[in-house]
This record gives C-alpha cells, sequence and structure tokens, in this order.
C-alpha cells in the first residue's frame, strides 16, 4: 500500500477517467476491518494503488462493506462520498482529494412514474445488496409502525445529509449506524416524512402518520381534495402523463380518448379551434356544455395552456357535480394548474416543429366529365332543345382541366411551440412561472394561429404554515390570421377554370352563370384579397388566502378577476367573384369584459377514533361579464393605405352591446368515512340565478352518495390477488339555467343590430323601429337534472390489473326549450318553458394494465362508454323541427321517443329505371312530378299510421341519429431503457352522418356545378339500374329532400397520436441539463371509417351556437377536416 | 376542546350565510334592451313602433324579394329562366307544397307584421303627449296602426282564406290562447273594414317632405275600397275610390315618360302614388346588399333595397322573363283593328317587331339571345349592370291607376259599362293608347277590356293572380264561367321554353304552411282542399 503524503498534487490532476473505475469490478466482505485495510484489499484487485494526502483520509476508521462484483467506481463512492472525498484514476493510481460539501444524494436519486401517475421518489441505493456502514458511529434501530400500530415496511431512513440509510423489512424493524450527532429522516410514500434527533437513543420506535396529500393519488373535487381510494362520486382524471406530456392543441385533446362516457369532437380542423365536451351524452336541448372550473373558480379553459396542466377531473355523476349544482348538470370539468414544488429552480424548456398535412381528397369530375353533366343539368330542366353559352360551346376550352381546386385550397402548413417553464420554492414560498409561445398554419388557406402563454403562480406560507396566501396569474393573447378555405366553394368551381384571371378586378378568376353557367365562388379570392386578423387578451387574476383557526378548520377566501379585451378586423380588397361584385371595405370590432368573482369556504377535517369527517360550507358571489362591444365598418376605401374606418367614402357604426350576469351560492358537504371502509357524501347548494323572474331565482340541488371499500373487510383477506374492490352508489340532483339573461321581461325588439329600418321622406331618411319580437318566459325555474350512479371497482395483483365499471340513469326533467309556438302568433322568439324531459342512460367501463415484459415496461388502458339518449317528453309541445339547411329545410326532428336532434326524412326507394317504372310509381301515389331516372320514396305510413297511397309528410320517418351510442379510447404506453413510445386510439360508434355537403351539394345535379365522380353513375337513359338519380335542375319530384340517401355511418376509429421518444442518457449527472428528452409525433396518420366525405368527425352546422348546437349536429356542411400532423420535439429539464 | 370548534365553526358559518349580500345583489338592468313596461313612453318611442310595422314590408316574403316573384309567376306575368331554381321555380311549376320556405314567409311576415301594428294601437294610448303637435300625432299612429293591421289580414285573407285572427295584443300575447282556430272569411273581412274605417278617421291626407311614404287617408279609403271589392260591395268600394278622385291630390303621371319614371328611382314623390313599398339603399357600411336572402334585422344590417332589378335584370342574375302570355297581350284587337299597345316597349325589352324595346344603355337588345326581358322596375336604360341587388326603386302597392280601373270594375260588375268607360280611357290616354269610343254591348265585352287593361297597365306589379282569385270567386251571375284555373294554364301553355305543367285547382287557396299545422293544433286544414287549406 502506497502511503505517501503528497502535499502538492496539482500535478497530478488531469483527465479524470471514470470509465476505468467503472470497469474494474471488486468483491468485498469487510466487518468491522479498518479503512486502511480495505484499500490494501481494493488495491490487490484492482492493480491500482491509492494516492492521497492524509489529512483527507482516516485510515483507522472502521468500515463494514459488502459489495459483490460492484465497479470500482461506486465501491469508492460507498467508501468516500460521505467524507466527501473525490477519486479519479490517473495513470495506475486512484487519487483522492477532498471536495466541497455537495448535496450528495440528489444525483443517486432518479424519478420514477408509478401507478396512477404517481411520483415517487426511491433511492437506488436502497436495493438491498449494498450496504455500508461505519463501525466507530453508534447503531441504532427499531420498528416502525403505521397508524394502526401494524409494522410499516418499505420506509426510507437517511441519515440526514448524507447517502447513508436503510430501509425497513416485512415488519417494519430497520437497524442504521450514524454518526455523532445525526438526525434520521423517516420517509415512506403516503406519509408525513418526519426528522428526528438521534440524540443517545439506540432505539427508535416510530409510528407513521398517514399524509392526505400523499398517501395515494388525491382527486381534486369542488371545493377541496379526495383521495382516489375514497371517492364515493364518478370522477375521472386525466394528467398529462397520460397523454405522453405529448403536444396537445387544446384542453380538450388531452381528455379525449381518456375518460370513458366523455365525448370530445372538435369543431373542425382549422388550429386553435374549439372542441365540444360531452359528459354522458346530451344532456340538456340547447346548451349542453359542461361548466369549466380552473384551480377552483368558474372561468374559460382556454386562457390556460396545456402544457400548464398538472391535472384534469371530469366530474360525472350527481354526487361529484351537485357542489356545482345550479351550473352542472352537464358536468363539471376541473382543471388545475402546475405548482412549484420544494427545492432548487427547476427549469423546462419544451418545443417542437412539424407540419399539418391535407387528409384525404374527394374524386372530382374531371373536366370533360363535368362537361357532359352540365349538359344534362341544362337539358332535364324542361328545356328541350337548350343551347350552351359560347364559352361552353368551345371544347377545346372546356374540356382541358386547369386547375385542381382541392389543391388549390389546401397546403402543408407549419406548426411549432416552445413552452419555458421554471418551479421551485422553499418552507415558506412555492413558485411556478412558465410562458409558452404557439403558432400554427392551417393545412389550408392562408390561415394562422398564433397565442402566447403566461402563468404564474405562487404560494407564501407564513405563520408556520397556518396562514397561506397565493395567487394564480394566467394571461393568454390569442392571434388568428387570415383566411381559410371555402372549400366548398372549390368543389364547386369548374376544374376547367384557371385559378387566375390578370383581366378580373382583383386578378383572380370567377365564373359567371352567364357565361359558365356556374357562378361558384372562387375560394382563393376571399383567401387572397382579405385580410384578417382576430385578437385576443385573457387575462385570469386569482388571489387567496387560506387559515388554519386550528389544525382541524381551515377557512379559505378566493376572489377572481377575469378581464378580456379583443379586436376583430376584417378587410377586403375590392373584387368581382361568381356573380357578385363587392367593393372594398373593413370591418372592425372590439369588445371587453370583466367578470369578478369571490368565494369563501371553510373546511372541518377530523377523526374521531374510527370515524372521520370532513365538513365544509361556502359561499359564492359572482358579478359577471361587464362586457361591452362595438363594430364599425367602412367601404369603398380611395386608397388602400391608410384603412382606418374614417378614411373610407362610408363608415358606420353597425352594432354595439353590453351583458352582464350575477350568481349567488350556498353549499355545503360531508364526508364521512367510518372504519376507512363505509364512505358517505351529502352534498348540497343552492343557487340564486337572475335569470329567472324574482320568486323564481333560488334553486336546491342535493346529493348522496355511499362507498363501500370491500377489500377492507375480513372476509376479503383470503383473496390475496385482490387488491382493491370497491362498490359506490349516489343520486343527486343538478342544475342548469343557460338561457340568457332577462328572458322574463318583455323585452324590446330593435333589431339584432338595431337594425329594423324603414326608409320615409323626400330624402329617404332611415328610421329606426321598435316592436315586441318576444313573449316573456313566465313561471320557469331551474332546468334539474337528477342521476343515479352505481360502479364497481376491481383490482387485481396490487392494481396492476384495475377495472372499473359505472352503470348511470340520469334523468334532466324541466328542461328550458322554446316550445315552437304558431308562427300566426306574429311572434318569432317562443317563450322558455320547462317543457322537456331527456334520459341518458349508459354503461361505463374502465381496464388498466400495468406489466413488464423483461425490459419493457408497459401501461395499456381501454376505456369506453355506451350511452342512450331519449327525449322522454315534450311537455305540451309539438317536435321541434330544426338543423335547416339550404334547398332542403329542416333535417333534424327533437320527438317523444327518440334522441335529440335526430334526422328525419323520407326513406329511398329506387331509382326509377325507366318511363313504365315511372307510369306505375305516379299512378300509385300521386306523384305527378316523377319521372324515369327520379327517386321513387317509400310510402311508410299515413294520417291514420298505415300505409296511404301518397309519399307525403306521414312518411317522413327518423332514419339517423348523430348521437353515439358508443364512445371508446385506448391508450398504450411502453418503456425500453430509454425509448419510450405511446399510442393512442379514439372512436366512435352508433351514430350517423348526415352528409349534406356530399349528397346535396357534391351529388344533387340540381345546379351546374362540379360534382364528385359517384355522379358518374347517375342515370341517363331507360334501363338503368342506379342508385344515383337524373341530373335534373328543376328536380321537380324532390330527389334531394331530406332522405336517407344522406345517412352514412358515423363509427370510426382513430388512430389519434403515435410518439416515439428517446431520453438520452445523462454522461453526467451532476451537469447543467438533467433531462433531455427527444420525441417524434405522428397525429391521425389514419382513420377507419366508412365515411365517405373528408372527416367522420363532425361536429355541427354552427358549431359556436351553443344554443342550436344539439339539434343541428352531425350535418356535414363542409367542416374544416382534421389536419394530419407530423412534429418532432424536445423536452429538456435544467 | 370540541365544544370550542363546534363554536368557531358556527361563527364561521353565519358569517358565510350571513355575511355578504342579499338578493338584490341578483337585480340586473338589462343594460341591452328596453322591456314592454319602461318602453312606449315617448313620442320617439311610440313613433318606432310604427316605424317597425313599416318596417316588415322589407321582410322575406314581402317586397325586398319574394312577393315579386311568388305573384309575377303564379299570375303569369314573369316566366321562369333557367337560372331560377328551388324554392322560387317552385311557384312557376305549381310544384309547391305547404314545405316550402318562401311560403311559409309570406304567412309569418304578414303576421308579424299584424302583430306590430297591434302593438302601437295597444301602446300609443299609454303615450301622454306633453304637447299640442305630439296630441295631433296620436290619433295618427293609431291610426297607421288600423292600416297595417287591415293590410296584413287582407293579405292573408286573399292568400289562404279563413285564418287564425287575434285582434288585439292582449289576444296575441294570451299565452293560453296561442294557438286560435281558423276565423271565417266574411269575419275576418268585417274587422278588416272596421279597422280601415278607424284608420280612414284618424290619418291625415298627407304627409310632410320627412314622413313621405307613410299612410294617409288616401291609402286607406283605397285599401278599404279594394276590400269591398274582393267582397262584391261595388257601390260601396266605388265610394271609397271617389274620395280620392275627389280629393284632386292625384293623377296619371302624364305620358309615356310619365309611366315609365313610375317604376324608376324618380318615383318617390310620385303624384300617383297612394301606397308603396319604400326602398333605398344606404351602403354597404349601413347594410347588406343581399338583406332580402332572410338578413332583414339579423345579418343584414340596416338594408332597404330591393332585389328585384338584380333578380329579373337580364344583365344580372335574370331569373325571369317577361311571360309569352303577357308579351302576346300588348298586341290586341281594339275596335276591330290589330293594335300594338305602346305600354309594351315601356315594359319589356324584345323584339321591337312584338313590342319590345330594342335598345338599352348598353346599345342594341340582343332579343334573339336574351328573349324578353324585363324593362318595368329594372334600370338598364341608365346603367348597363346592377352588379348588386341595391335597386332604390319604391314598390307600387296602389296607385291611381289602379285605382281608375277599380272604379271601373265596380261599374261593370253592376252592369253600367258606359260609366266605366271613361276611367278605362283615362288610364289609357296618359300612354298614348288609343281610347274606346264605343260602349261594350254586354258584361263580357266590358269584362274582356277591363282585365286586359289591368293586366297591360299593372303587369309586373302582381297583381293578377289577385285580380283572377276575385274574378274567379266573385258572386257575379254574369261572370259565372271566369275560371281563373283555366286562365293560367292557357298563359301557361304559350310557354314554349319550359313547357310547364297545369296549374292544379287547388292552388287557388296558397296551403296552410307546415309549421303553422305542426303548431297550432286548432287549426282546421280541410276547409276548402283536404290536406292543403
Amino acid at each position: 500500500m502506497l502511503t505517501v503524503v503528497v502535499m502538492c498534487f496539482g500535478l497530478l490532476q488531469g483527465v479524470a477517467s471514470d470509465q476505468a473505475l467503472q470497469k474494474i469490478k471488486i468483491t468485498l466482505s469487510a466487518s468491522g476491518q479498518t479503512l486502511e485495510e480495505v484499500m490494501t484489499e481494493i488495491e490487490n484487485q484492482s492493480n491500482l494503488v491509492f494516492f492521497f494526502n492524509n489529512k483527507d483520509i482516516n485510515l483507522k476508521k472502521r468500515v463494514d462493506i459488502n459489495v459483490n462484483s460492484i465497479s470500482l467506481a461506486e465501491t469508492l463512492n460507498m467508501l468516500f462520498q460521505r467524507d466527501n472525498i473525490d477519486f479519479s484514476k490517473i495513470g495506475n493510481q486512484i487519487v483522492l482529494k477532498k471536495v466541497k460539501a455537495k448535496d450528495t444524494p440528489e444525483k443517486n436519486k432518479e424519478e420514477v412514474t408509478r401507478k396512477f401517475g404517481l411520483q415517487q421518489t426511491v433511492n437506488k441505493k436502497d436495493h438491498g445488496q449494498i450496504n455500508i456502514r461505519y463501525m466507530q458511529e453508534k447503531q441504532i434501530s427499531g420498528t416502525i409502525t403505521d397508524e394502526t400500530g401494524e409494522g410499516l415496511p418499505g420506509v426510507n431512513i437517511v441519515e440526514q445529509g448524507t447517502i447513508n440509510g436503510t430501509v425497513t423489512d416485512m415488519n417494519g424493524d430497520y437497524s442504521i449506524t450514524v454518526g455523532e450527532n445525526a438526525k434520521l429522516v423517516f420517509s415512506s410514500v403516503g406519509y408525513i416524512s418526519q426528522t428526528l434527533d438521534v440524540g443517545n437513543r439506540t432505539v427508535i420506535d416510530l409510528q407513521m402518520q398517514e399524509d392526505v396529500t400523499q398517501l395515494e393519488e388525491l382527486v381534486v373535487v369542488g371545493y377541496g381534495v379526495v383521495k382516489k381510494s375514497d371517492l364515493t362520486g364518478s370522477v375521472a382524471s386525466v394528467k398529462p402523463e397520460d397523454v405522453g406530456n405529448i403536444a396537445v392543441q387544446n384542453i380538450g385533446q388531452m381528455i379525449q380518448g381518456r375518460a370513458a362516457g366523455v365525448n370530445v369532437v372538435t369543431n373542425n380542423g382549422l388550429p386553435g379551434s374549439n372542441v365540444k365536451i360531452k359528459i354522458r351524452g346530451t344532456g340538456t336541448i340547447y346548451d349542453s356544455d359542461p361548466l369549466y372550473v380552473i384551480d377552483g373558480m368558474p372561468g374559460d379553459i382556454n386562457t390556460i395552456s396545456p402544457q400548464d396542466i398538472q391535472s384534469i377531473e371530469i366530474l360525472k355523476d350527481a354526487s361529484a357535480t351537485a357542489i356545482y349544482g345550479a351550473r352542472a348538470a352537464n358536468g363539471v370539468v376541473l382543471v388545475t394548474t402546475k405548482r412549484g414544488e420544494i427545492g432548487a429552480p427547476r427549469v423546462t424548456y419544451h418545443g417542437y416543429y412539424g407540419a399539418a398535412t391535407p387528409g384525404n381528397k374527394l374524386d372530382m369530375l374531371n373536366s370533360a366529365q363535368y362537361m357532359d353533366m352540365i349538359k344534362d343539368v341544362m337539358s332535364n330542366t324542361g328545356t328541350t332543345s337548350y343551347e350552351l353559352p359560347p364559352k361552353l360551346q368551345d371544347a377545346s376550352y372546356v374540356n382541358v382541366d386547369r386547375t385542381d381546386w382541392q389543391d388549390a385550397v389546401f397546403r402543408r402548413g407549419a406548426i411549432t411551440e416552445h413552452h419555458l417553464n421554471v418551479g421551485g420554492g422553499t418552507e415558506t414560498v412555492k413558485y411556478n412561472f412558465s410562458t409558452g409561445y404557439t403558432s400554427m398554419d392551417a393545412n389550408g388557406g392562408d390561415y394562422k394561429y398564433e397565442r402566447y402563454n403566461g402563468l404564474a403562480n405562487a404560494e407564501f406560507s407564513l405563520i408556520n404554515d397556518r396562514l397561506r396566501l397565493g395567487e394564480n396569474f394566467a394571461i393568454r393573447y390569442e392571434n388568428r390570421l387570415g383566411n381559410s378555405p371555402d372549400f366548398t366553394s372549390a368543389l364547386r368551381m369548374p376544374p376547367y377554370a384557371p385559378a387566375r384571371d390578370p383581366y378580373n378586378v382583383g386578378g383572380w378568376s370567377r365564373v359567371t352563370s352567364a357565361e359558365d353557367l356556374n357562378d361558384a365562388y372562387n375560394p382563393l379570392t376571399e383567401i387572397y384579397l382579405s385580410d384578417q386578423d382576430d385578437e385576443e387578451l385573457k387575462l385570469r387574476a386569482q388571489f387567496y388566502g387560506e387559515f388554519d383557526i386550528i389544525p382541524a378548520l381551515t377557512i379559505r377566501t378566493q376572489l377572481l378577476m377575469e378581464n378580456w379585451w379583443g379586436h376583430n378586423y376584417d378587410f377586403n380588397y375590392e373584387y368581382l367573384n361568381g356573380n357578385v361584385r363587392t367593393p372594398n371595405g373593413l370591418a372592425e370590432s372590439y369588445y371587453k369584459g370583466f367578470s369578478p368573482q369571490w368565494e369563501n369556504y371553510i373546511t372541518f377535517t377530523e377523526e374521531f377514533g374510527v370515524h372521520n369527517i370532513t365538513a365544509m360550507v361556502g359561499n359564492t358571489y359572482q358579478r359577471g361579464g361587464h362586457s361591452r362591444r362595438i363594430e364599425v365598418e367602412g367601404n369603398n376605401f380611395e386608397s388602400t393605405q391608410v384603412l382606418l374606418p374614417t378614411f373610407a367614402e362610408e363608415f358606420n357604426i353597425k352594432n354595439a352591446g353590453a351583458g352582464i350576469s350575477a350568481y349567488m351560492s350556498y353549499y355545503g358537504r360531508i364526508n364521512y368515512i367510518l372504519m376507512n371502509k363505509y364512505l358517505f357524501t351529502f352534498n348540497y347548494r343552492t343557487d340564486a340565478s337572475p335569470r329567472f323572474a324574482p320568486g323564481d331565482r333560488w334553486g336546491s340541488f342535493p346529493s348522496f352518495a355511499l362507498g363501500w371499500k370491500m377489500h377492507e373487510e375480513a372476509f376479503m383477506q383470503n383473496l390475496p390477488s385482490l387488491s382493491t374492490a370497491k362498490l359506490r352508489v349516489s343520486w343527486g340532483i343538478s342544475g342548469n339555467d343557460r338561457i340568457g339573461n332577462f328572458r322574463y321581461l318583455s323585452n324590446i325588439y330593435t333589431g339584432s343590430t338595431n337594425n329594423i329600418v324603414y326608409p320615409l321622406g323626400v330624402n329617404n331618411e332611415m328610421y329606426l323601429g321598435a316592436t315586441i319580437n318576444a313573449l316573456p318566459a313566465q313561471n320557469i325555474r331551474w332546468e334539474t337534472s337528477t342521476s343515479v350512479n352505481a360502479a364497481l371497482e376491481l383490482g387485481l395483483f396490487e392494481d396492476q390489473l384495475f377495472f372499473t365499471a359505472e352503470y348511470y340513469n340520469r334523468l334532466t326533467d324541466g328542461i328550458l326549450v322554446r316550445v315552437p309556438i304558431p308562427n300566426s302568433t306574429g311572434i318569432d322568439d317562443a317563450p322558455f318553458k320547462n317543457a322537456a324531459e331527456v334520459r341518458n342512460s349508459g354503461v361505463e367501463f374502465i381496464l388498466n394494465y400495468q406489466g413488464d415484459f423483461g425490459d419493457i415496461s408497459y401501461n395499456i388502458s381501454a376505456n369506453g362508454g355506451f350511452n342512450q339518449n331519449e327525449v322522454l317528453s315534450l311537455g305540451e309541445g309539438n317536435p321541434i323541427p330544426n338543423g335547416n339547411r339550404g334547398g332542403i329545410g329542416n333535417i333534424t326532428l327533437t320527438d317523444v321517443g327518440n334522441p335529440i336532434g335526430a334526422f328525419y326524412g323520407y326513406k329511398v326507394d329506387r331509382v326509377l329505371v325507366d318511363e313504365a317504372d315511372a307510369q306505375q310509381y305516379r299512378d300509385t301515389y300521386g306523384e305527378e312530378n316523377a319521372l324515369a331516372g327520379d327517386i321513387a320514396f317509400q310510402d311508410i305510413s299515413g294520417p291514420d299510421g298505415v300505409p296511404d297511397g301518397v309519399i307525403d309528410d306521414d312518411d317522413k320517418t327518423f332514419i339517423g341519429d348523430p348521437n353515439p351510442n358508443f364512445t371508446y379510447g385506448m391508450n398504450f404506453g411502453a418503456n425500453y431503457k430509454n425509448f419510450d413510445l405511446q399510442f393512442a386510439l379514439t372512436g366512435q360508434a352508433g351514430n350517423q352522418i348526415f352528409n349534406y355537403i356530399g349528397v346535396y351539394r357534391l351529388q344533387g345535379m340540381r345546379r351546374p356545378f362540379n360534382h364528385t365522380t359517384e355522379v358518374l353513375d347517375r342515370w341517363r337513359e331507360d334501363g338503368d339500374v342506379t342508385d344515383m338519380p337524373r341530373a335534373t335542375q328543376a328536380d321537380e319530384n324532390l330527389n334531394t329532400r331530406v332522405s336517407d340517401r344522406y345517412i352514412e355511418s358515423g363509427s370510426f376509429m382513430r388512430m389519434r397520436n403515435i410518439t416515439l421518444g428517446y431520453t438520452l442518457p445523462m454522461a453526467n449527472e451532476g451537469g447543467v441539463v438533467k433531462r433531455l428528452r427527444l420525441y417524434v409525433t405522428g397525429e391521425n396518420l389514419f382513420t377507419l371509417t366508412g365515411y365517405s366525405g373528408y372527416d367522420p368527425e363532425i361536429s355541427a352546422i354552427d358549431p359556436n351556437n351553443d344554443q342550436n348546437y344539439n339539434m343541428f349536429q352531425g350535418i356535414d356542411t363542409g367542416q374544416f377536416p382534421q389536419p394530419r400532423r407530423f412534429f418532432a420535439g424536445v423536452q429538456v429539464t435544467f | 376542546m370540541r365544544l370550542n370548534i363546534i363554536k368557531i365553526f358556527s361563527l364561521l358559518l353565519a358569517f358565510i350565510l350571513l355575511g355578504a349580500c342579499n338578493d338584490e345583489f341578483l337585480e340586473l338592468d338589462n343594460p341591452e334592451a328596453y322591456d314592454e313596461n319602461t318602453y312606449f313612453k315617448t313620442q320617439d318611442q311610440i313613433n318606432s313602433a310604427v316605424i317597425g310595422t313599416y318596417a316588415t314590408l322589407l321582410h322575406r316574403g314581402m317586397h325586398a324579394r319574394d312577393w315579386y316573384f311568388i305573384f309575377d309567376l303564379m299570375g303569369s306575368d314573369a316566366m321562369k329562366n333557367t337560372f331560377l331554381l328551388g324554392d322560387d321555380a317552385e311557384f312557376y311549376n305549381f310544384s309547391f307544397q305547404n314545405t316550402n320556405p318562401r311560403l311559409q314567409e309570406l304567412w309569418d311576415t304578414n303576421y308579424r307584421m299584424r302583430t306590430r301594428a297591434v302593438i302601437v294601437i295597444d301602446k300609443v294610448d299609454e303615450w301622454q303627449p306633453e304637447n299640442i303637435e305630439e296630441a295631433r300625432l296620436q290619433p295618427i299612429y293609431k291610426g297607421e296602426g288600423y292600416f297595417m293591421k287591415s293590410f296584413a289580414y287582407f293579405n292573408l285573407v286573399r292568400m289562404f282564406g279563413a285564418i287564425p285572427y287575434a285582434d288585439t295584443w292582449n289576444d296575441v300575447k294570451d299565452t293560453d290562447n296561442l294557438a286560435r282556430p281558423r276565423t271565417e272569411e266574411s269575419v275576418v273581412y268585417d274587422s278588416i273594414i272596421a279597422d280601415l274605417q278607424r284608420a280612414v278617421e284618424r290619418l291625415p291626407e298627407s304627409w310632410d317632405d320627412a314622413n313621405k311614404g307613410r299612410a294617409t287617408k288616401y291609402s286607406a279609403h283605397a285599401l278599404l275600397g279594394k276590400v269591398y271589392l274582393t267582397i262584391g260591395e261595388y257601390a260601396m268600394a266605388r265610394n271609397q275610390f271617389m274620395e280620392i278622385v275627389n280629393s284632386g291630390r292625384f293623377n296619371l303621371w302624364d305620358g309615356t315618360e310619365g309611366y315609365e319614371n313610375q317604376f324608376t328611382n324618380a318615383n318617390w314623390d310620385s303624384p300617383e302614388t297612394i301606397f308603396d313599398v319604400r326602398h333605398n339603399w344606404y351602403g354597404w357600411s349601413a347594410g347588406n346588399a343581399y338583406h332580402m336572402f332572410g338578413g332583414n334585422e339579423t345579418w343584414g344590417g340596416r338594408a332597404a333595397n330591393s332585389g328585384r332589378a338584380m333578380e329579373y335584370g337580364f344583365n344580372d342574375w335574370w331569373n325571369v322573363f317577361v311571360s309569352s302570355a303577357a308579351v302576346e297581350s300588348f298586341d290586341y284587337t281594339v275596335e276591330g283593328a290589330s293594335y300594338m299597345d305602346p305600354r309594351s316597349s315601356l315594359v319589356f325589352y324584345g323584339n321591337p317587331s312584338e313590342g319590345g324595346d330594342g335598345n338599352w344603355a348598353g346599345g342594341t337588345y340582343d332579343y334573339r339571345a336574351k328573349g324578353n326581358s324585363w324593362k318595368k322596375y329594372n334600370r338598364y336604360e341608365t346603367i348597363v349592370k346592377e352588379g348588386n341587388p341595391t335597386s332604390d326603386i319604391n314598390t307600387q302597392l296602389i296607385r291611381y291607376a289602379d285605382v281608375l280601373l277599380m272604379i271601373a270594375e265596380t261599374y261593370i260588375f253592376q252592369d253600367q259599362y258606359a260609366e266605366a268607360l271613361p276611367y278605362i280611357n283615362e288610364v289609357r290616354r296618359r300612354v298614348g293608347a288609343l281610347e274606346y269610343t264605343t260602349v261594350p254591348a254586354s258584361f263580357d265585352e266590358a269584362f274582356e277590356i277591363l282585365r286586359r287593361e289591368r293586366r297591360l297597365e299593372l303587369v309586373g306589379e302582381q297583381h293578377r293572380w289577385f285580380d283572377l282569385k276575385r274574378w274567379h270567386l266573385a258572386d257575379k251571375s254574369s261572370a259565372a264561367g271566369f275560371d281563373m284555373v283555366a286562365v293560367i294554364n292557357a298563359d301557361r301553355a304559350l310557354d314554349t321554353k319550359n313547357n310547364p305543367g297545369d296549374m292544379a285547382e287547388k292552388y287557388i287557396y296558397l296551403p296552410i304552411p307546415i309549421n303553422e299545422l305542426q303548431n297550432n293544433p286548432q287549426l282546421d286544414n280541410n276547409l276548402n282542399y283536404p290536406n292543403w287549406n
């Protein structure tokens, strides 16, 4: 053994080769030997010699080390790290060197994600085969127990400030050797960590206290949190980890396919578009959106960047929602933003870059086929010798394909996002700041979406953590630029038309009915001759204070201020398109709003023996929506240099508006747990809404729930593989008041934009009018939704396999609906009544499995929800027709015994083969206008309910349902070494799509527009047997009437997302970069569907119109399809 | 300890429940609209209610677009061109059902007009006039309410026969009786007459320059006369018409130029107009030129323009021609000699040898390619293209020539042919048409002259359908055998371009629209034709 004292070994510093130290394996078994003896043994095994300063190394220290074929580096680490000795190999020497103390335990830790996304920290060193003790120090032993006195295995015991530690055994026993004045830290997941001074004790027994915030996954519910195992209501939880931390455009996409019974439909494929979330079916006839709550207070969910979300909880049954009472009938989505955790600042960057590409294309007619069809369309109008306009007679011009209009409007768009987060904290303050930038080009037109996000939250702990003050501040600036293409127009353009025409005003081509018989709009004109810029700034400032009056009693007060400002700008240059000339013009609007809310609640938590009680009472006041809006317009600018409305020849204030709302609520909840087995929850809330007349304003919303953790029962203990068995049932009422304000008054109507006008006088002066256009809603009250829920949860093999099944029945009664009144009242707006009743019932299941296969760990989860929607009553009202579409009238009918917004029309029998067939059809049914090639419709019924030999309204029937019977999702995640892979599938089944664009627009052959190649099969001459009728402009037989010809299956399964990630092994664990993950993602790579249109994920005609959504849904009028997206990203943590 | 907890808890509970607010917190004032109880208190507000009533004349189903299509096509004044499609074409084809949206709008808009009118009648009394001028206006506004209420009901009863009838605002808004059964035609006519008499009492003889275009006493006389004529009260009708003639306030706008100008935007101050729909285009910043496609009072902004010039114009949308039957009617026999009526070239562009005008602002009219296209109510004498449907030509509802011919009709239906002739000749004289000198020998002869004159003078003004129906239903033994269905089908046979089928008899009554049937369980839909009307 070389024991040379070298006072100056600076010369020897240089390249430190840890590699060599890793390769050499050491096997040692020392018990009470001196360090010197051990080091000598190491020198023998490694053929190396130690080189060190004697001041730094106490060779007489007795050590206890037991390693078996462990690397030299690891061995040295165990021997010396506690003394802050660093080592390196130089030549054949192991150089030992004293370094400054540092926070060594940190670098031996790694984070692993366990079941339910729970994060816990385990120490790699605690795996049993390595142990090091310092014999000259004292030995401590003891038993750690849980609250029931049972020995608690797996408790980490670490000497504070060192890596010295151990773990309790199966009986909760432990033994550890520590230095002088040591402090021991006892920690275990789910229990409160405790730090104890060893003093002169040699036996330390300890009872660990359960940590309600850590024992297991906590689920955020209204005004509090509940342990997942103690939940009595139906709550779905989604965490970013479940989504693979990948890029999502909005919060809806995080939920999509990940919560049973929650159907998420994106409004359209444009970036920045919103989603419709339906929880357990269509609960009401008008607005059936859930209530969104962010960090405990209702608000606009889109204010928060998806990257800043810690968790999303979806409250599904009334037991969970009733605490939000009046506004919760359609479920509640709770969003919790990320918080800082105690520790040094942790900086995370996430960015990606990629492309959105167009999906499918439709097969359109080429020029020759198009011209062939035009001739048929025109000659079947009754005009026997129709002469085409001169332009169309020039075959050398019109038989040439000049423009693929789909290619002209679709494009590849760039998408990128950058997000930076800094979080950390101390005992007294925790903070989290983040900022993000998102830019996404649509895959069509020149539309672009940009978003800037900021989030700042901080919490201060005062008076020994009895008082907590905090704020959550979110800001979002959004910008929508440019135009998305109207591809309905694109599809109608003649393929012979060029895209550009330098001789036309504006430079883009046009076709006209006079020259082309086709007056479709060139879609490029409006894209490129209009500048659109819509921006919105949203601020959300939340302040709260929480005070523990006594440990069991906490009062919280929270204040929220939501502010928004917006500006829409739309300038169009002068152009001629189709038959229409549009002058240049500018439309601008400005709006702002302010909505404050104030809430107070007190929570009482206490245990008395086997009784565990949590009680909460609170109130809320909201005086919201102080909003104002103004729209201005200017037209006919002389020059387009200065584009202010006042520079226009004509300018005007087009519209103005204002709004206000209020709420006042009191609520309370009792959670009672008996013997950790029997769970009981009672909620009560009462709300007042000014939407009803004084006297009808208050509504009461109670709920009860019971849970039984059967696995805690003694008789279940002999089923060791069954780790969880829980039953829960609930009943409750929640409400809905979304009818708009002041409906109980007979309001004066002055037109939608104060535009009841009539010109009078010799100068045609404009006079403004006023009238009454609505009857007041009298004696209306809250709509109530009563739901029952029953669920069974089963977990096997330590919950490795987890299964949940739920049944629910939700009855929405007193649905606020405008019961149609006779048009002969001359009143356009029917009053709201509590008229209808709707039932949604169904079952849901969730299945999770996590397993290992060699080095591969994986997780599979599947969820599905069956739902049946049925209108049980419309009160005294008649069926509600809706879904009106130009050319064919109402598409949907909401009627008793059928789902909301079901498709209603005729059934096709056949296409009349020849004149004899047509004659027979005419004679049988009196359908005088039917000719060969027209559609024969079925005589289904008559005034007496039986076929009556007449094809009329009585033959209309329910032909489809836009509500899916089954929605499902499947998610798969796997890790292999440093690789991770996720994919997500979502789908729905049992619903139908009304393909308005595909059939009326693209197969209708009523107008000389381009059509899909399906029309090549059209009936042309006697004897043609086909299902495509003749081309007829007059369509006197109404072949295009609402019928099952439009109905297609809406079932689809979509590969939503595939992500492959690789986490770089960090060469130097103490380096600046703590974690670096690279990934590639593909979205919407394929969709299995029988639907013939662009995209089976159909929203509604006007998805932003909440009032009409449910009766307009599932009708494909040319919503912009979802893009296919590919991107690559990087996640770095510093 | 536990007691303390309960004490503290109770105190906090009290704080939360009683602490902050009471129900007054929820008392909000609507920042966007007045309500029935706070409005209708001033002259401006009452005037707005009257304006709101007139505004319905511009709604869908009425004169921003649909009325001219529907009744020109059904009355065979206009003939479908290829570009006329869908819901509008069904009126030419007589293939429309009770589901036709244009038909629905006819119904809805006239009832909307009625309701706004009865609101005026009801609310005008709540207003306390503050000065003599306001006191003068109070009954006048009420008179306008009565006039517009009658106008709406007269349209409805002529189109649909017996109709649901509500008399007052309190009746209309009675939530227990929103669905009303059909009221017999005669009862509806009686109440129209009573209301028009109230209007006559209250309306002024004329309006000042700023208010020209509102209903006058003479508008009410003319309408009342027309109502009497329709129910066969010829003497009563004539009394009303004579009030207009004797007032000396109206005359035919002189010469062919006068006739032409009556259908240009010079017609806002015509001496001939008794009641019209005022149109004006205030520009894109105020409104949308396409408001006639359902944008009234919604997305259309503040717009009062007419789509007609664009819809009918041969160099614009060119949805219709002048019907072959109308064209042929200009060439007829007067007192034994073949005669081409001078109004033909004022009414349509076409082959000059068939009476059409062969020139327009764009040069020579290519009648071989273009057929016979509308000149009346179009602007192609001064512009070559509309470009947008922004016509500001007022729509004539009742004009002096119509009144003169209705006077003639009262005489003819009372077999006083000699008395009728001067009124017909007065109308002909204005355009320089040959005057009739021989007193017709029989009712048939006089009736034929009258029918022809109304067709030629009023072509394209949506009178013919109602004329034919009036005559078809007239209780006049000597007119027996007049069959509007046969007349219309004879007209249609002349259309070799579309080869349209026949009109079925049931179309004499328009079908009650589907929405009304569905929402009004009180309706009997089998009064005139089973499952139709």
